[in-house]
């Protein structure tokens, strides 16, 4: 039935002209690949804003440029600052802790930063969930929904907020392996 | 001493280079495009186009860098043929002016100061330069911009 079908549009007196035609079809297929590209790098903005790779937060801080090298200084926990990922910052706050060495927590904050699930996207409040410290809250006034004009169900305002349940697993291990392996007295206290 | 090229070796390994090649133009062509429907006015009133160069510069870049790197390798397959093509010299020269134009003037006319109408001008271009590139990088096959 489905094959018959096919084979009857196959048939047609347009497309056998355009499967025959030289130059119809080349044309066709750079149109298409155009389009494509013209129209898949919105999709691919969305997408890396949901990934957190885009910063949003450093341009609406007067930026003019995302650079890595801004973002690891950010990373490195100098001062009171905001970066473009919730997850990403709060993790590398963590890791501050309990790594020796920035330099460690800056790749691994770096490796993390693809691990923002579409489900973080939640109506701005307060953070509550013992995750997120007052620094590490939500880019001000970024917006995912106004941003890329994607999740219109999502009203305008709805702020990039981790979800919370708590850290994710390799670092609730990191955290377990140096609660346990600390003395109380030498141990940091957490504040998240 | 001839050394084989390794992409001539094995079909799959073109495939996979040319997947690149298209993933890294689509990446550049895309983000160029964004901030140039920005400029005409047609997408994301709420960000300036200054904001939207900054988000997507990196990505462009990135992009441009793994289109231009594949697109040697897959040069290097057979370098006297593509030298023959006028297709593919069309496609070198709208990409080569597709990449001055964005890294001058495009560069420009996002600053917020920058002239609205000017914008619009460059943004049409832009457009229709990194359409053109990929458009002739289609009828490389079929060489179908023959001007010999």
């Amino acid at each position: 039935m489905l094959l018959a079908l096919l084979q009857w549009i196959q048939n047609t007196s347009v497309f056998v002209y355009l499967r025959s035609s030289a130059y119809l079809y080349p044309i066709i297929l750079a149109l298409h690949l155009s389009a494509i590209s013209l129209f898949g790098g919105m999709i691919v903005l969305t997408d890396l804003c949901l990934l957190g790779w885009i910063s949003p937060a450093g341009v609406r801080r007067g930026c003019d440029r995302w650079s890595p090298l801004a973002e690891a200084h950010r990373l490195a926990g100098r001062g009171n600052i905001r970066p473009p990922s919730i997850l990403l910052q709060s993790r590398a706050v963590l890791l501050q802790r309990l790594l020796p060495h920035q330099t460690a927590a800056i790749c691994i904050g770096w490796s993390s930063r693809a691990g923002i699930p579409k489900s973080s996207l939640q109506p701005a409040r307060g953070n509550d969930g013992g995750w997120i410290t007052k620094s590490t809250g939500a880019p001000r006034g970024f917006s995912v929904s106004s941003a890329v004009g994607r999740y219109p169900h999502r009203r305008q305002g709805d702020r990039i907020c981790a979800g919370a349940s708590g850290p994710s697993f390799p670092i609730r291990l990191l955290r377990d392996a140096y609660v346990h392996h600390t003395p109380t007295k030498n141990r940091a206290p957490f504040h998240y | 001493m001839t050394v084989e090229n390794p992409l001539n070796l094995t079909e799959i390994d073109y495939i996979v280079v040319e997947c690149f090649h298209i993933a890294g133009l689509v990446l550049a062509v895309g983000m160029t495009a964004i901030v140039d429907f920005r400029l005409l006015g047609l997408i994301l009133p709420k960000q300036s186009p200054h904001q939207l160069a900054s988000f997507t510069a990196l990505w462009m870049a990135g992009g441009l860098v793994v289109a231009v790197f594949t697109g040697f390798m897959l040069f290097s397959i057979d370098p006297g043929s593509y030298y023959k093509n006028s297709t593919f010299l069309v496609k070198m020269a709208c990409l080569c002016l597709a990449i001055v134009l964005n890294y001058t003037v495009h560069i420009k006319v996002v600053l917020p100061g920058a002239t609205l109408r000017h914008g619009k001008i460059v943004a049409c271009i832009s457009l229709a330069v990194w359409t053109a590139t990929v458009c002739c990088g289609i009828f490389i096959a079929n060489n179908l911009l023959d001007i010999g």
